[in-house]
């Protein structure tokens, strides 16, 4: 048996094994939405997990620059410490040294004095 | 079940599902014979009717229901039938291209089955016709749509159908007189 219709025809259960195809196809689109939904969903929380992930790395690099500008800080105070300690030595000496030597020449000049009177 | 019922399925999920069911079940036939009747061949008009509801599956919750459900699925289906005759012929080789699939489908049996000579002079007619003249014709001889629900599908104004309709039968008819 055939079904006519405006002068063409098709079988009898073409219509019921048409529609089976038809309801699987929206079933398999339906699926592939979904796919993509869920896919977008995973991107979407893997992307922002790296972002997370981004960020937490991010504050801890600048706090590491943070701590090694610290450290920069604390070493060059350090230097200048050392650098005053080492000129106020210098200094020291040398003032030590002018009052000797002037107490020796003073001494000597006293002595020769002495020697020559 | 009536179309205004079938829309509010769509609320639900499950519904959705029942309600392309229904859908399918009342509007698969008219649709198949509307599409065979611009694209002629079996194969063709069969991969067409399983976009155009595919097509309303996706597009179901945009429907506007002061505009008729079947209406609605027909300017899909003509669309699809065009959209689908434009890719795969020009329109100054659509004639030939037309009666091709149409001695296609006499050769597999469909002509002698579905009998009538008539009937057979007609088909012939048609494909000389213009897509619209074509589309009109069968939308109101095979259809009996109404020029307002026409005007609707096409989107175009009812005087002008009534031309094209007008045109289309004087057309076929020197057609079949030249044919005897």
């Amino acid at each position: 048996m055939k079904k006519i219709g405006r002068g063409f025809e098709v079988s009898e259960d073409f219509f019921d094994r048409s529609k089976i195809d038809i309801l699987d196809r929206i079933e398999k689109e339906e699926k592939r939405k979904m796919f993509k939904f869920r896919s977008i969903v995973k991107y979407s929380a893997v992307a922002m997990i790296a972002l997370v992930i981004g960020l937490g790395a991010g504050g801890f690099m600048s706090e590491n620059s943070r701590a090694v500008d610290n450290e920069e800080m604390v070493l060059s105070q350090l230097d200048d410490s050392e650098d005053e300690d080492i000129i106020s030595d210098d200094e020291l000496m040398l003032s030590q040294f002018d009052e000797s030597e002037i107490i020796d020449l003073i001494m000597s000049d006293d002595e020769l004095f002495e020697t020559v009177f | 079940m009536k179309d205004r019922e079938i829309i509010k399925l769509l609320e639900s999920r499950s519904g959705k599902q029942k309600a392309i069911s229904l859908i399918i079940d009342r509007y698969q036939e008219q649709t198949y014979w509307h599409i065979r009747s611009i694209v002629i061949g079996h194969d063709d008009s069969k991969d067409i009717l399983q976009e155009v509801f595919i097509r309303v599956w996706k597009n179901l919750g945009s429907f506007r229901a002061d505009s008729k459900l079947s209406s609605w699925i027909y300017r899909i289906a003509t669309n699809e039938s065009l959209r689908f005759l434009n890719r795969k012929v020009k329109i100054d080789q659509r004639k030939e291209y037309l009666g091709d699939m149409l001695r296609h489908d006499e050769a597999s049996g469909g002509a002698e089955l579905s009998g009538k000579e008539v009937e057979l002079k007609l088909k012939s007619a048609l494909i000389e016709l213009s897509d619209s003249e074509r589309i009109v014709f069968n939308l109101r001889y095979y259809q009996e749509l109404g020029y307002r629900e026409i005007a609707e599908i096409l989107e175009k104004r009812e005087n002008t159908l009534k031309v094209t309709y007008h045109n289309a039968k004087r057309r076929i008819e020197e057609i079949i007189k030249r044919e005897i």
